[in-house]
C-alpha cells in the first residue's frame, strides 16, 4: 500500500523517556493528536464526541502508558486504545440520542466556507454530501466503521490496521470491501453521473 | 489466468486494489470481470471516486491547540481537584455565564470533562470503579474535573428555563426539575455521556453571599443502573442514597424513570437540603 509510514516515527526513544513520565508522554501523543481526531470524528460522527473519544484515549493511554512496551509502535497502541473504547461504547450499551443533525450540518464541522468560495448552490450541495457522509458512515456497523474511519487516514497498512483494531488482515480487508459497498450504495446520489452511467439500471446478475 | 471472479470477489478486489494491496493474477482477472460487467464498472467508478471525495467530506479541522488543553487539563485536573475545594479561579459557573454566550462557544470549547464518566480512570487521581457503571464514582469524579479543569459550560444565562430547554433538545428525557431553591440559582449546564447514554449536568451556584458554594445536580435515564447496596435516607418521600468521598458528597435518587445525582462538597445537611428541594 503506497501510503506514508510513520512507524518508528514516534516509537519510544531513550530521550523521549528522560524527561520523565508525563512529559515522555506528551512528547509521544501530541504528534497523533491531528490523526486520532480525525479518527474519531469519522467514528463518532460529531465534533463533540470526537473530542471526547480523543480524550478519553489519551487519559487511558496515560494511565496505561507503564504498560506501552519501548521500542514497539507507540501510534499503534494509542489507536488501538482509542478503537477499542469507541466499540465499547458502541457495542451493548443503549445509544445516546444522537445530537441534532443541524449540529453537524452547520456549526461542529468546520471548514465548508473556505471549499465553496461563497457559492451558495454549491455551498448546500457540499454540506448534503458531508453530512450525507458523516450518516453514511454511521450505519456501517462499529467494527466496520472503525476499520474505515482507520483506512480514511491514509496512514496505515492494512497490517497496521489489523494491529489496531486486533483481527487477521484477511477482516480488514473483507470490513473495507463491505463498508465501501455500503457507502456507495447510501452516497449514490453524490457521485457524479458521469461516473455512474449504470446507475438507475438494475445490477448486473451478480454471481 | 484462471478461474473468473464473480461480482463479489471483484468488488472486493476492487477494493483491495484502490489500498494498492492486489496481486498482479487477481488484478488480470479484476480487469477480465470489468470488462464484461457493466454494473461492476459503474461500481468501480463510484467507489474510486468515493475514495478520492470521502477523506475530505469526512474531515473537519481540529482545533489542535484546543484538544491539546484539553487533555493536558485533565491530566492536571485530578491532582488539582485533590488540592481542595477552593473556589476555581477561571471556571466559576458566573464568569462562565458572561464568557458564554452560544453555542459556538459551546461546540469551540467541546465537552469538558464529560469523558470521564465513561472513562474509568485509575492511577489513583480519581475514584476508581468497584463495578462498571459506578453512578457515585463516576459523577464525583466529573464533579471534580469539572471544577478543577477549566472548563467551561456548554450553555448558561440567567434564565434556568432556558438552560434547561437547551439541554432537553439534546437529550431524549425532560429534565422536569423544580422545587424551591431559594439558596441556589442554575448558573448553566452541560452534556455528559455515561454507559452509551447521553445525560444533563445542571450546575447550580449559591445566591446569596453566604460564600461560594456549588453543586452539580446530573440527570440521566434511569434504566439499568442500580443503586449500590446501601442503607437509604429519606429525602422528602424517596428514598436516597448519601455518600461522601474525597470530600465531595452525593445523593442519588430515582424518580419518574430517571435517575438524579446531586454531588457538591458543601456539608450534607446542605447537600440534602439541596438536593431535597430540586
Amino acid at each position: 500500500m503506497a501510503r506514508p509510514r510513520n512507524n518508528g516515527a514516534w516509537e519510544m526513544t531513550d530521550g523521549a523517556t528522560s524527561g520523565g513520565t508525563r512529559q515522555a508522554y506528551e512528547r509521544l501523543v501530541r504528534p497523533c493528536l491531528p490523526s486520532l481526531y480525525r479518527t474519531a470524528l469519522r467514528m463518532t460522527g460529531d465534533a463533540p464526541a470526537a473530542e471526547d473519544l480523543v480524550q478519553d484515549a489519551c487519559l487511558k493511554a496515560y494511565c496505561g502508558f507503564d504498560r506501552f512496551q519501548k521500542g514497539t509502535n507507540f501510534k499503534a497502541w494509542l489507536f488501538r486504545i482509542m478503537t477499542n473504547r469507541f466499540i465499547d461504547t458502541k457495542r451493548g450499551a443503549a445509544r445516546a440520542p444522537a445530537l441534532d443533525p443541524r449540529d453537524v450540518d452547520v456549526d461542529t464541522i468546520t471548514g465548508i466556507d473556505s471549499t465553496t468560495h461563497g457559492n451558495p448552490e454549491i455551498h448546500v450541495l457540499y454540506k448534503t454530501f458531508r453530512s450525507e457522509a458523516f450518516r453514511a458512515m454511521d450505519t456501517l456497523p462499529p467494527d466496520i466503521r472503525a476499520v474505515v474511519a482507520l483506512s480514511l487516514l491514509r496512514e496505515f497498512s492494512y497490517q497496521e490496521i489489523a494491529d489496531v483494531v486486533g483481527c487477521p488482515i484477511g477482516t480488514v480487508r473483507s470490513r473495507l470491501s463491505r463498508g465501501r459497498e455500503q457507502l456507495r450504495d447510501r452516497l449514490m446520489d453524490f457521485v457524479p453521473s458521469s461516473a455512474g452511467i449504470a446507475r438507475n439500471a438494475p445490477r448486473g446478475k451478480e454471481s | 489466468m484462471t478461474q473468473p471472479l464473480s461480482c463479489q470477489d471483484a468488488r472486493d478486489a476492487l477494493s483491495a486494489n484502490l489500498d494498492g494491496m492486489l496481486d498482479a493474477d487477481t488484478s488480470a482477472r479484476l480487469a477480465a470481470h470489468l470488462t464484461d460487467c457493466d454494473a461492476c464498472s459503474a461500481y468501480a467508478r463510484d467507489v474510486a471516486f468515493l475514495q478520492a471525495a470521502l477523506p475530505e467530506q469526512l474531515d473537519g479541522t481540529p482545533d489542535e491547540d484546543a484538544i491539546w488543553d484539553r487533555v493536558h487539563g485533565v491530566l492536571d485536573a485530578g491532582e488539582a481537584a485533590t488540592r481542595g475545594s477552593t473556589r476555581p479561579a477561571a471556571n466559576t459557573p458566573h464568569r462562565s455565564a458572561h464568557r458564554l454566550p452560544g453555542r459556538r462557544n459551546f461546540l469551540k470549547l467541546g465537552m469538558a470533562a464529560s469523558v470521564l464518566l465513561a472513562a474509568g480512570i485509575g492511577g489513583g487521581l480519581y475514584l476508581s470503579r468497584s463495578a462498571k457503571g459506578d453512578v457515585v464514582a463516576e459523577t464525583i469524579n466529573d464533579y471534580l474535573t469539572f471544577r478543577a479543569s477549566g472548563k467551561a459550560l456548554h450553555v448558561s444565562g440567567e434564565v434556568p428555563a432556558d438552560i434547561e430547554l437547551w439541554l432537553e433538545e439534546r437529550i431524549d428525557f425532560d429534565i422536569a426539575i423544580g422545587g424551591d431553591r431559594t439558596d441556589f440559582h442554575l448558573a448553566g449546564g452541560r452534556l455528559c455521556s455515561f454507559l452509551g447514554r447521553r445525560l444533563a449536568a445542571l450546575h447550580f451556584v449559591d445566591g446569596t453571599d453566604a460564600g461560594y458554594r456549588d453543586a452539580s445536580l446530573y440527570v440521566m435515564r434511569a434504566e439499568g443502573l442500580d443503586l449500590p447496596h446501601h442503607t437509604p435516607r429519606a429525602l422528602g418521600d424517596r428514598a436516597a442514597l448519601v455518600t461522601r468521598r474525597r470530600g465531595v458528597g452525593t445523593v442519588i435518587w430515582k424518580s419518574k424513570g430517571l435517575l438524579h445525582a446531586a454531588v457538591s462538597p458543601m456539608v450534607e445537611s446542605d447537600l440534602l437540603g439541596f438536593a431535597a428541594a430540586v
